[in-house]
């Protein structure tokens, strides 16, 4: 099932009028039955085994773990936690990391066995499963009790889709409160989901026709401004369909009074690299952080490195060194996350890490520049000049997602420099970008809107409030303009969102 | 140990962290009043402070502390 089709509004709509009928007590059962449904729905069904196992073993051992002491409880976490990342790698990962080796050691061989189906979610809630059972180790909380709960978070549908990954630390009390029926969350879920499903049907989905007609033909020589247009339209066409799917998915769940953590902020107003990764899947980025980041930095191997490093290099090699080897870690396990195919390593792993290295490099030679140059860090020119350095720099990333390998990556980017002829850009007429007037015209106003509410929202004002300042007829027109769109113009039932893949 | 003496104590081990004598922490410091205090440098302050102090922090109590204030509270309890 689909979160863009009709039969998923059924579901929703069953499930809420179910969810504020029965007492509140009984409210974790519905949440918990509407997922198991969506489950069934949306993936192959003996799966469901699969997700039993993990929600089994998060529940009991997770007390396991809680009740155990010294090693013996070290020993219980990375037995639970390896058991879960065995999996995830066996379903997801196998195929591809067994292809990259394949490929890097030059022996061929048919590994078509090692590509299964995987559960739908899996990348998410396995992340979901680990967080807890770490925070359970660290004694954040206790260990849950309560085996409907831990299933639904294991298991909520909304984000199995496409996350965010869940902290049980932030869930659980969302899903132990009473929810009553409030109009507010109704309304606003809606609305939500309106904006989510007009981003990823009007922008999302008009911009891939345009990257695929730039992107999707082979054999023909394309100019290197050709290819960077199709990148920028990749850039915009990524963050509307993986936005719009967390707006449609927040919305969903706003309407069970269920409040999920935000997985974009403003992310292309980002003043440089490391900004706009704590501003772009931030529920992703956060969880690297917090469970694999900081508890590296912290172990003794790296604090013994960086202190012998201090003494030999000085204080600030001496940190930068170990740091730096840490993050390169991180962000390879984040290019594994991503599917483990060479051009996802250099688009999710490489390349950022790389550019994060070198933006904190160079931050205060930057920061010299600036006060030589007499440029004031507030200035409008200089934050329009780093936001386009920002997405130039995660353009370079996504050029390999666009072309789909490596070496197409590489070809691409020397074309873009080396073949950049902008009257090939202006010759090409606006029918072989794969859509039409009325859907450019659509697409270039959404864009818009889209840069203007996160506009509002990079400077920390958010949509509930300066909704309520806009005029109520100006809102029910423009409302309406948006539902017609999506009903006239979209197209429904052929599309699925990037991020549903890992 | 008295609240005023982690203070003075803290302001070494920042001063020393970020190679700037001029720091001086307050309740209310946070991340975004010190230049490079960011999340790569933020596990190099704790552990500098927990060398200090000779306390260690654990992984939930670093991610959530939101302000100098609620470090020195910490420190407090733990020693």
């Amino acid at each position: 099932m689909s979160i863009l089709t009709f039969e998923f509004f059924l579901l929703l709509f069953c499930g809420c009028v179910s969810y504020y009928l029965v007492p509140s007590k009984i409210q974790k059962y519905v949440l918990l039955a509407v997922s198991i449904c969506f489950f069934f729905l949306s993936s192959e069904q003996e799966l469901i085994w699969v997700w039993l196992e993990i929600i089994l073993i998060v529940y009991v051992g997770a007390l396991f773990l809680e009740r155990a002491k010294g090693k013996v409880r070290t020993l219980i976490l990375l037995i639970l936690a390896g058991g879960i990342i065995a999996n995830l790698i066996y379903f997801k990962y196998l195929y591809n990391l067994v292809e990259l080796l394949s490929a890097l050691l030059r022996f061929d061989g048919n590994f078509s066995v090692l590509k299964l189906v995987a559960p739908i979610g899996i990348s998410y809630y396995s992340l979901s499963a680990i967080g807890y059972l770490m925070d359970v180790y660290w004694e954040a909380y206790k260990a849950e009790r309560n085996f409907t709960k831990i299933s639904l978070f294991v298991s909520y549908f909304p984000v199995i889709v496409s996350g965010p990954v869940l902290r049980y630390g932030e869930m659980k009390k969302e899903f132990s409160e009473r929810h009553s029926l409030e109009y507010e969350n109704i309304k606003y879920g809606l609305l939500r989901m309106v904006y989510g499903y007009f981003k990823k049907l009007l922008i999302a989905d008009q911009l891939s026709m345009m990257v695929a007609s730039i992107y999707g033909v082979s054999g023909e020589s394309t100019s290197g401004a050709i290819y960077l247009v199709g990148v920028i339209a990749y850039a915009f066409q990524l963050y509307a369909d993986f936005s719009g799917c967390m707006d449609i998915i927040m919305g969903a769940s706003l309407l069970f009074g269920v409040r999920l953590p935000e997985n974009f902020e403003a992310p292309f107003f980002s003043r440089n690299v490391p900004e706009f990764w704590r501003r772009w899947h931030i529920s992703l980025g956060k969880w690297f952080k917090d469970y694999v980041m900081y508890p590296m930095l912290k172990t003794n191997i790296i604090q013994k490195m960086t202190r012998n490093l201090k003494e030999k290099l000085g204080k600030k090699y001496g940190k930068m060194i170990p740091t730096f080897l840490v993050l390169f870690i991180m962000w390879m396990l984040i290019g594994l996350w991503h599917g483990g195919t060479g051009y996802y390593f250099m688009a999710s792993a490489i390349i950022p890490c790389i550019f994060l290295m070198a933006s904190e490099m160079s931050a205060t030679t930057f920061d010299k520049l600036k006060k030589k140059l007499g440029i004031q860090q507030t200035s409008i020119a200089l934050s329009i000049f780093q936001s386009m350095r920002t997405l130039a720099i995660l353009c370079i990333c996504w050029v390999f997602v666009c072309t789909g390998s490596v070496s197409g990556g590489l070809d691409v980017l020397k074309r873009i420099v080396l073949d950049f002829d902008i009257r090939a850009l202006m010759l090409r007429p606006i029918n072989t970008y794969g859509i039409d007037m009325i859907h450019a015209l659509i697409l270039f106003v959404g864009l818009c809107v889209v840069l203007v509410i996160d506009w509002f929202c990079y400077k920390q004002v958010m949509p509930q409030v300066w909704l309520k300042r806009i005029p109520k007829p100006v809102q029910y027109i423009s409302i309406w303009i948006m539902v017609l769109s999506i009903m006239f113009f979209a197209d429904f039932g052929q599309s699925v969102f990037i991020y549903f893949q890992f | 140990m008295s609240r005023e003496e982690v203070f003075e104590a803290l302001n070494e081990v920042f001063r020393d962290v970020f190679d700037d004598e001029d720091i001086v922490v307050v309740d209310a410091t946070t991340a975004d009043d010190i230049e490079d205090w960011d999340s790569l440098e933020h596990i190099n302050l704790i552990v500098a402070v927990e060398k200090k102090f000779g306390i260690k922090f654990t992984m939930p109590e670093i991610t959530a502390l939101k302000n100098v204030g609620e470090m020195v509270n910490l420190i407090l309890e733990k020693k």
